[in-house]
């Protein structure tokens, strides 16, 4: 049990105890008794109906009647009060919300009524309020169907005990019937009422009716309210956070798409998976004290199921429509930095180098002798022009790739290279952009290695694994990279992953490096 | 006049090139810190100045060599048009430009007024 509920408990029944000794006394004991009974009564049920039904506001409710029934012991002025309580359980069970507008109006009305002894007092008013709850209670039946109909009886009943004890009260009181028999008759009823709503709350019927109550919820989609609050409601545990799991990474999201940590052991906090289809879709993080009924919770997460489903993919699209804003604006600022770099290299390079040639040419015209060394000056400028042009138009896009193939060309690449790199696997020729995308993770991982790396061997094995192609890079030096760091790999793996694949750098615990890009190719995207 | 610019082959074609139009190459410097030496101790009376230079923009040496007061005329050059350059050259009133593709004596001479 809670500590909050055994505190009302312990304390209300010691406040009783108190009240009807100084109200009472020795003067009638059996008054006494009956009194403190129907009080503790209603603190007990109430209590209990708190800690195992906390999806139900009833128990509170309870708690609070019984609360108000010792202090209007204690004081005159508070006599009624408990009233007001008792009429709101009678019209909100079992959930303990109010759903039809009159029945709101009356348990407010009740409230006053119960808080103004004079009105309370009144003869003439308590027969209207009991009409008005007789009548509310009648409409909230009216209103169900199915399992919840199965609830709203035992309600109707408490409902009508009620306003019938009420107004036979006022009757009585009228027609001067003995002051002791009304007394007692009011004592037992509402002791009655009491148990009746405790037990039957306390029945299987409950899950159904929350069940049943979900299942309309959810399918009232003009409704604003999230799943989560559709489902904390539901279970009674406003803590609630339900984690849609997101299948790439297996990580849980909201449903904003915000990460969700899955509680550990001891933290008073419990996980119950939801699955479809054999597979886990998502979690609710919950108070553990749900457990206490796991039927219902089992239940709501069936009965949620679909939706869940439904707000996962959401949760997940709006993950992956993140990441593809996020990696088009990478791919935007890297083909400015591209373009930005390849004009500087043509500057430095071969532009240089033509006007060299250019200023070479002036000369001799100005001198009017071309000598031996002039021509030979001319003719390595142009040699070093026409290699750098060459230099740049390989790194734009390289010519073996487009002539021989991904093969040959990582064979190519790899013979540049500072370090042994040995070329692994035979692969059928794929679409240009999926070769290009691997020519490209190959060659930034060799320069990676050849900056980083500090190794002195590596690899490249290109093969097709299930309608996926993948390439891995591996090393055998210091290790340390990720795709986080540096706009080069990062780059690669947006390359990558605009075409559907995943890029992914490993540090095998033997050390070095291993980078692997896979993309999936279909059938008919056979080049 | 001192040739400053970072390719061997430049600076060897452009000192042919101005000897034959009759002037006189005191001295060459491949980077930014060695023309600020260099004009200190030649004492030029024109500097023909790279923008792209290996370590300082030419602009920047220029800056310094006029603050030094060693040189009496900076003629800057580019592979880029003037227009790559109009603002800061607007800037800089006291500096001429030529683009490398039409250096020659004569384009000297009337930078130099």
């Amino acid at each position: 049990m809670r500590p909050l509920g055994l505190t009302v408990l312990l304390s209300g029944i010691a406040f009783g105890l108190a009240a009807e000794w100084a109200s009472f006394g020795a003067d009638d004991p059996a008054l006494a008794v009956a009194d403190f009974a129907v009080g503790s009564v209603l603190l007990v049920c109430g209590v209990s109906a708190w800690e195992r039904r906390r999806e139900s506001r009833v128990g509170a409710l309870m708690s609070l009647a019984g609360l108000t029934w010792f202090l209007g012991t204690a004081f005159e002025p508070a006599l009624y009060l408990h009233r007001g309580p008792l009429v709101h359980v009678c019209l909100s069970y079992p959930k303990g919300r109010l759903a039809k507008p009159l029945s709101r109006i009356v348990v407010a009305a009740a409230y006053v009524d119960a808080a103004t002894a004079r009105l309370a007092s009144n003869d003439a008013l308590t027969l209207v309020l009991s009409a008005a709850v007789a009548l509310a209670a009648i409409r909230v039946l009216l209103g169900t169907s199915g399992p919840a109909r199965a609830a709203a009886v035992p309600a109707l009943v408490a409902a009508l005990a009620f306003a019938g004890v009420l107004a036979l009260g006022a009757i009585g009181r009228a027609q001067g019937w003995s002051q002791d028999d009304l007394l007692w008759t009011y004592h037992v009823v509402i002791a009655s009422l009491a148990i009746l709503l405790f037990v039957d709350l306390m029945r299987r019927r409950w899950t159904e009716a929350v069940v049943t109550g979900l299942v309309v919820d959810l399918g009232a989609p003009q409704e604003s309210a999230t799943l989560r609050a559709r489902l904390a409601r539901a279970l009674g545990d406003p803590s609630l956070v339900v984690g849609y799991r997101v299948p790439a990474t297996g990580e849980f999201v909201d449903e904003a798409g915000r990460p969700v940590r899955l509680p550990s052991s001891g933290s008073g906090r419990e996980v119950t998976s939801i699955e479809e289809g054999g597979y886990q879709i998502a979690v609710l993080v919950h108070d553990e004290a749900l457990l206490a009924d796991r039927q219902l919770l089992e239940s709501v997460a069936a009965a949620a199921r679909i939706a869940v489903a439904n707000a996962a993919l959401q949760a997940e699209a709006r993950v992956r429509a993140d990441e593809l804003e996020e990696s088009r604006r990478r791919i935007v600022e890297s083909g400015d930095a591209q373009r930005r770099r390849l004009e500087r290299e043509l500057r430095v390079g071969a532009e240089r180098r033509l006007d060299n040639v250019a200023a070479l040419f002036a000369r001799a015209r100005s001198t009017a002798a071309a000598d031996g060394s002039s021509i030979e000056l001319l003719e390595n400028e142009l040699d070093e022009a026409r290699r750098e042009l060459r230099r740049f138009a390989q790194g734009v896009h390289p010519a073996a790739l487009s002539e021989y193939g991904l093969m040959p060309a990582l064979r190519l690449l790899a013979d540049r290279s500072s370090i042994p790199v040995e070329v692994r696997g035979t692969i059928a020729r794929i679409p240009e952009s999926v070769e290009a995308a691997f020519f490209f993770v190959c060659a930034e991982a060799l320069t990676n290695v050849a900056k980083h790396a500090r190794a002195s061997h590596a690899s490249i094995e290109l093969r097709e694994e299930g309608g996926y192609v993948l390439a891995a890079i591996e090393d055998d030096g210091v290790g340390g990279a990720s795709p986080g760091q540096g706009s080069g790999l990062r780059g690669l793996a947006d390359r990558v992953e605009a075409l559907g694949g995943r890029l992914r750098v490993e540090t095998p615990p033997d050390g070095g490096t291993r980078v692997v890009a896979e993309i999936r190719i279909g059938v008919s995207e056979r080049a | 006049m001192l040739i400053v610019d970072d390719h061997a082959v430049f600076r060897a074609a452009v000192r042919g090139l101005l000897e034959a139009a009759d002037f006189e190459v005191v001295g060459e410097a491949e980077d930014g810190a060695a023309a600020i030496t260099a004009a200190a101790e030649l004492r030029p009376e024109i500097v023909l100045l790279d923008i792209q230079l290996p370590d300082l923009d030419g602009f920047a040496v220029a800056e310094r060599l006029v603050t030094d007061g060693v040189s009496s005329a900076i003629v800057l050059v580019s592979s880029r048009s003037v227009s790559s350059f109009r603002r800061r050259l607007a800037a800089n009133p006291g500096l001429s430009f030529i683009s490398k593709s039409e250096l020659s004596g004569e384009a000297l001479a009337a930078a130099l007024g």
